[in-house]
C-alpha cells in the first residue's frame, strides 16, 4: 500500500516537474500505475472515465458560470463594478483586497462548485487588482482561500453528495455550512485587514475621499451586477431554475445588461465565447486527469486500507480527528475534493460516528478538507485556475494561498472544540 | 518550410479552429437550451424531454472541443521550473519531448475514446433518457476533440523541428497575459 | 497461489441495503473459497462506472464485478425493462412469476454482453410522493413530477402531469424551492434523501418493479477454476432468497420511518388506482411491439397471474 501510494505521488511530482501539461501529468501517472499494479483493460477504464467526467451531470455550472464571467469582463461591467465598489471600501484596511472575500462569499450562495467561483470571480477580480497595484501574493491567496467557499455555504455539490452517502438531511448540512462559511470569511477578511495594516505597500495609495455625489454615483455602477446577483439566487430560490439552470439565468442576465449598457456586440460576445472556450479547454484536460487519478487510487485501494489502519488505533476522540485532519490532508494533495469523500466515506464514517461524533457535523469537517484539497499542491485544482488567472507558478499561488490554507485549519480546530458552530442553525431551524 | 509541411500545418490549425468555434457555438447553445428549459417548466407546463441529456453532451464539446486550438494559444496549464536557465536550444529539445511524451498520451487516449465510440455504434447502444440518443454520436465528438489535440501536439512538434514558434500570443482574453 | 482480487461497483450509497447485501456476499465469498477469491465493494459510484452504464462496462473489462438495476441499462439491453412496464406487476410473489420467464433471456442476452449473473434483488415496492393528498386522477393534473427515464416520463404524461428532467444533484434543492412537486421512487431512496422535509403524502402506486443484478466480467469468471466457479454460483443461488427477504423487511421498515417523520403513507383510493392502470394500459403492448421478444412472456405472465 505505501509503495502504491509513494509510486503514484512520485509519477505525479515527477510528471508535473518534466513540464507535462497538468492534466496529461495526472492521467500519465493514473495510467502508467494501473498497468504496473492492476491487471484490468486499461484502455477502456481510461475510456469510460473520460467519458463519464466529460459528461457528469454535477458540471454542467462551470462551463455557464465561467461565459457570465468572460461576457461580463469583455462587456466592461465588472469594471464598473470596481469603480463602484473602490470609494466604499477606501475606509476598510484592505480596501478592494476584500472584494475576492466578498465576491466569492456572494458568488457561493449561487453556485454549487468551488472551481466555478474561483475561476468566474478570479476573472472580475485580479486584472481589476493587479491593474490597480495591489500585491499579487494576498490577491492570489484570498482568491485561493474564498474560492472554495463555494463548497461550504450552500448550495453545495458535495454537500448534496455527502448527505446522500451518509443519509443526513440535506437541508441540515446545507444551515450547518453556513455559519462556518461565513466565519470563514470573516477571518478571511480580518487577516487580510491585518496584512494591510502591517505592510501598507501591499495595497496602492488610498482614493481621494468621495464626494456624496460620487457615492450616488458608484451606487448605480454596482446596480448592474447586484441586479445580476439577485436574478440568479431568486430565480433559484423562487423555484423557477434549478442550481444548474440559475447559471445559465446569470449568461443571460450578462447577455441583457450587455444589451442595456450598449457594450455587447457581436465581437464581444464572440470573445467572450471563445476566451470560455479557452479556459474551459485548460480546466476540463486537468478535471479528467485529477478524477482518473482519483479513481486509480481507489482501484489500488490507497483510501480504503490507509483508512483502516487508522481505525486499528483505536484513539481517543480528539486525536481521531487529528489523525483524520492529517489523512485527509495527505489525500488531498493528489485527489480532488469531492473524490476524497466518496472514496473514504464507507470507512471513516463509521468510526467517526462510534467516537461520538455527528454526521452532519462530520460532513461539515469533510468539506473543509475537500476544500483544502482544491487549493493544496501538487495537485491542487484551483491552484491551476490561479495560475492561469495570474501568470504565476502553482508554486507561487501554492505559497500565497498557504496563509489562508492555515486559516481553513483553524477553522477546522475551532469546530472540533466548539461543535455548537457547525450544529447550532440546523436545531435552531428544527425548532 | 516545405510546401506540403506548411498546407499541413495550416490544415491542423484550422481543423483546431474549428473545433473552438464548434465548443463556443456550444456554450452558447448550452445556454439557450437552460434558459428554454426555464421559461417552459415555469411558464408553459412543459419540460424538455432532451434538455438534461443533451446539456451534458454541449458541455463535454465545450469542455473539450477547443483542446486542440487552445495549446496553439498557450491555453494548457504546465510546471514551468529552471527554463530560464537553459539556451534555447536546450529549451527547444526539452519542450520537444515533453511535447513527444504528450503526444503519446493524448493519442492513446484519443485511439481509446475512438474504440469506445466505435464499439458502442456496433453494441447499437442508445441513452438511458428519454430521447434514446444512440450513444456513439456524442462520443464520436469527444473522440474527435481529443484527436484534435493530437494534431495539434504533432503540429507543435513539426514547428519546434523546424525552429517555429510553437505558441502564438493569446488574443482572446480568458486568462491575464 | 496468489489470491484473486476484484472490485465491486456499486452506484447506491453504502448504508443501502443493496450495498449491505454485496458486502455480505463479498464476505461468503471469501470465506467459501478459503481466500481464494477476494472482493472489495466500492460504493457510491466511487469507481466512476456510471449505474446506467454498467452492463457496458462490465462486459467491457471496466471493473470485473457491478451491481446494476435492471431498467437502468435498457439502453444496452431494451428487454430489461420488461419488470418496469407501468403497473404490470403487482407484488414480490408476481415478481418472481416474471423473473421465472424473462430471467433466461436477461442471462442469455448478459452471456452475449460477455457477463454472468450472480445474484438479482429487487428495490422494495415504489410509491409516489405528494405535497399534497391526492384523492383523484384530476388532483394529478399539472402536477410537477421527476422523471429519469423514458418510461417514467411517458407515464407522468399519460397522468396528466408534467415530467420534469433534473440532473441528480438537482432534485433535493428543486424539491426545496418548488421547482417540483413530486417524486416516485421506493422507500428505501425517500428515507435516503429524507423527502419528509418537502413531501407529505406517500401513496403505494406500486406502479414498476426494478430489480438489481450483480454481475461478474465473463473473462476474469473463466480465468477461475471450475469448481471456485461453481462454488460462487452457489453462493448466489443460496443468498438470493435471504436478499429478497431483506428487501420485503425493507419496505415495512421505511414506511415506518417514513410515518414517524410526518408523511402519511397510503394505499390510492381504488378509483385512482382504476385511473392509473387505465391511462398506462397500452404502455406493455407499446414495449412488446419494441421489443418482439417480450411478446410471448408477457402473455404467459398475464395467463399466470390472471389478468389476461
Ligand atoms: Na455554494
Ligand atoms: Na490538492
Amino acid at each position: 500500500m505505501t509503495l502504491t501510494l509513494g509510486v503514484v505521488i512520485a509519477l505525479v511530482i515527477g510528471f508535473l516537474g518534466a513540464g507535462i501539461w497538468v492534466g496529461l501529468a495526472m492521467l500519465a501517472a493514473g495510467m502508467i500505475s494501473l498497468e504496473l499494479f492492476r491487471d484490468i483493460r486499461m484502455d477502456r477504464f481510461l475510456a469510460s472515465d473520460i467519458w463519464a467526467s466529460a459528461t457528469a451531470e454535477e458540471l454542467v455550472t462551470l462551463p455557464l458560470f465561467i461565459l457570465m464571467g468572460e461576457i461580463l469582463v469583455h462587456t466592461r461591467i465588472s469594471e464598473s463594478l470596481f469603480r463602484g465598489l473602490a470609494p466604499w471600501t477606501r475606509l476598510i484596511p484592505g480596501q478592494l483586497l476584500h472584494v475576492n472575500v466578498i465576491g466569492s462569499t456572494i458568488f457561493s450562495a449561487v453556485s454549487g462548485s468551488s472551481a466555478a467561483g474561483t475561476a468566474t470571480v478570479g476573472r472580475i477580480t485580479m486584472p481589476e487588482l493587479l491593474s490597480r497595484g495591489y500585491d499579487r501574493n494576498i490577491a492570489m491567496g484570498s482568491l485561493a482561500g474564498a474560492g472554495t467557499l463555494g463548497f461550504l455555504i450552500p448550495p453545495s455539490i458535495p454537500m448534496i453528495v455527502y448527505a446522500v452517502l451518509a443519509d443526513v438531511s440535506i437541508l441540515d448540512l446545507f444551515m450547518a455550512g453556513t455559519v462556518p462559511g461565513l466565519i470563514l470569511a470573516g477571518l478571511y477578511m480580518g487577516w487580510i485587514a491585518f496584512r494591510a495594516l502591517s505592510t501598507p505597500s501591499l495595497v496602492p495609495a488610498r482614493e481621494p475621499p468621495s464626494t456624496w455625489r460620487h457615492l450616488a454615483a458608484s451606487l448605480l455602477m454596482l446596480a448592474p451586477v447586484t441586479s445580476l446577483v439577485l436574478l440568479v439566487i431568486g430565480s433559484m430560490l423562487l423555484g423557477f431554475a434549478s442550481i444548474t439552470e440559475a447559471a445559465a439565468v446569470g449568461v443571460i442576465g450578462a447577455l441583457l445588461i450587455g444589451l442595456l449598457e450598449r457594450s455587447l456586440t457581436p465581437h464581444t460576445l464572440w470573445m467572450s465565447l471563445l476566451a470560455t472556450v479557452r479556459t474551459c479547454a485548460m480546466i476540463g484536460v486537468i478535471l479528467v486527469g485529477a478524477l482518473f487519478l482519483s479513481k486509480v487510487v481507489a482501484r489500488l485501494g490507497i483510501p480504503a486500507e490507509v483508512a483502516s489502519i487508522i481505525q486499528g488505533w483505536g484513539l481517543s476522540p480528539f486525536l481521531l480527528i487529528v489523525v483524520l485532519m492529517l489523512f485527509y490532508l495527505l489525500l488531498g494533495t493528489i485527489l480532488d475534493g469531492l473524490s476524497t469523500i466518496v472514496m473514504t466515506l464507507p470507512v471513516t464514517l463509521p468510526i467517526v460516528v462510534a467516537a461520538g461524533f455527528d454526521p452532519v457535523w462530520f460532513g461539515v469537517f469533510l468539506i473543509i478538507s475537500a476544500e483544502l484539497s482544491q487549493v493544496s499542491p501538487p495537485v491542487g485544482f484551483n491552484l491551476y485556475i490561479i495560475q492561469a488567472l495570474s501568470n504565476a507558478t502553482q508554486w507561487e499561488v501554492a505559497r500565497a494561498a498557504l496563509p489562508f490554507c492555515l486559516i481553513m485549519l483553524g477553522l477546522t480546530a475551532l469546530i472540533t472544540v466548539f461543535p455548537e458552530i457547525v450544529m447550532w442553525l440546523p436545531y435552531q431551524m428544527r425548532q | 518550410m516545405k510546401p506540403v509541411t506548411a498546407r499541413l500545418l495550416i490544415a491542423i490549425d484550422m481543423a483546431c479552429a474549428l473545433g473552438a468555434a464548434a465548443a463556443a457555438v456550444s456554450a452558447l447553445a448550452l445556454a439557450a437550451l437552460l434558459i428554454a428549459e426555464v421559461i417552459v417548466t415555469s411558464f408553459f407546463a412543459w419540460s424538455q424531454p432532451w434538455a438534461v441529456e443533451y446539456s451534458i453532451y454541449l458541455q463535454a464539446v465545450v469542455m473539450f472541443g477547443g483542446a486542440g486550438w487552445a495549446l496553439r494559444n498557450g491555453g494548457h496549464i504546465r510546471v514551468q521550473m529552471g527554463l530560464s536557465a537553459m539556451s534555447p536550444l536546450a529549451l527547444r529539445v526539452v519542450d520537444a519531448s515533453v511535447s513527444a511524451f504528450s503526444l503519446g498520451i493524448v493519442g492513446f487516449i484519443a485511439w481509446a475514446l475512438t474504440s469506445q465510440a466505435w464499439r458502442t455504434f456496433d453494441l447499437g447502444s442508445v441513452s438511458y433518457y428519454p430521447m434514446q440518443t444512440p450513444v456513439w454520436i456524442p462520443q464520436a465528438a469527444l473522440a474527435l476533440a481529443f484527436i484534435l489535440f493530437a494534431l495539434a501536439l504533432v503540429a507543435r512538434l513539426i514547428r519546434l523541428g523546424l525552429g517555429e514558434d510553437a505558441e502564438i500570443p493569446n488574443t482572446v482574453g480568458g486568462t491575464i497575459e | 497461489q496468489a489470491p484473486t482480487r476484484w472490485d465491486i461497483s456499486i452506484p447506491w450509497g453504502p448504508a443501502e441495503f443493496h450495498t449491505v447485501n454485496a458486502q455480505r456476499f463479498a464476505t461468503e465469498v471469501r470465506n467459501a473459497t478459503n481466500g481464494a477469491v477476494q472482493t472489495t465493494v466500492h460504493a457510491g459510484g466511487s469507481l466512476g462506472v456510471r449505474a446506467n452504464e454498467t452492463v457496458r462496462a462490465v462486459g467491457d473489462g471496466v471493473v470485473p464485478m457491478a451491481e446494476f438495476a435492471a431498467f437502468q441499462n435498457v439502453g444496452d439491453l431494451p428487454i430489461l425493462g420488461i419488470e418496469s412496464i407501468p403497473f404490470l406487476i403487482s407484488n414480490y410473489d408476481e415478481l418472481q412469476i416474471m423473473h421465472s420467464l424473462v430471467r433466461p433471456i436477461w442471462e442469455r442476452e448478459l452471456e452475449r454482453r460477455n457477463q454472468t449473473v450472480l445474484y438479482m434483488c429487487p428495490w422494495p415496492t415504489q410509491l409516489f410522493y405528494f405535497k399534497r393528498p391526492i384523492a383523484t386522477a384530476a388532483d394529478l393534473r399539472g402536477i410537477r413530477m421527476r422523471t429519469y427515464d423514458r418510461v417514467t416520463a411517458e407515464m407522468c404524461t399519460r397522468l396528466g402531469m408534467v415530467p420534469q428532467q433534473l440532473t441528480n444533484p438537482d432534485v433535493v434543492p428543486a424539491l426545496a424551492s418548488g421547482r417540483i412537486d413530486a417524486v416516485m421512487t421506493s422507500g428505501t431512496t425517500a428515507v435516503a434523501q429524507r423527502y419528509w422535509e418537502f413531501l407529505k403524502h406517500a401513496y403505494v402506486t406500486n406502479h414498476l418493479w426494478a430489480t438489481n443484478l450483480m454481475v461478474v466480467n465473463n473473462d476474469v469468471w473463466r480465468r477461475l477454476p471450475a469448481a471456485t466457479r461453481t462454488t460462487i454460483a452457489d453462493l448466489g443461488k443460496r443468498l438470493e432468497p435471504e436478499f429478497w427477504n431483506v428487501s420485503k423487511g425493507e419496505h415495512t421498515v421505511r414506511m415506518g420511518e417514513l410515518q414517524q417523520h410526518g408523511m402519511t403513507v397510503e394505499e390510492p383510493s381504488p378509483a385512482l388506482l382504476q385511473a392509473l392502470r387505465q391511462a398506462t394500459t397500452t404502455m406493455g403492448d407499446d414495449f412488446a411491439r419494441a421489443n418482439p421478444v417480450a411478446a410471448p412472456i408477457l402473455q404467459q405472465f398475464r395467463s399466470r397471474v390472471g389478468r389476461a
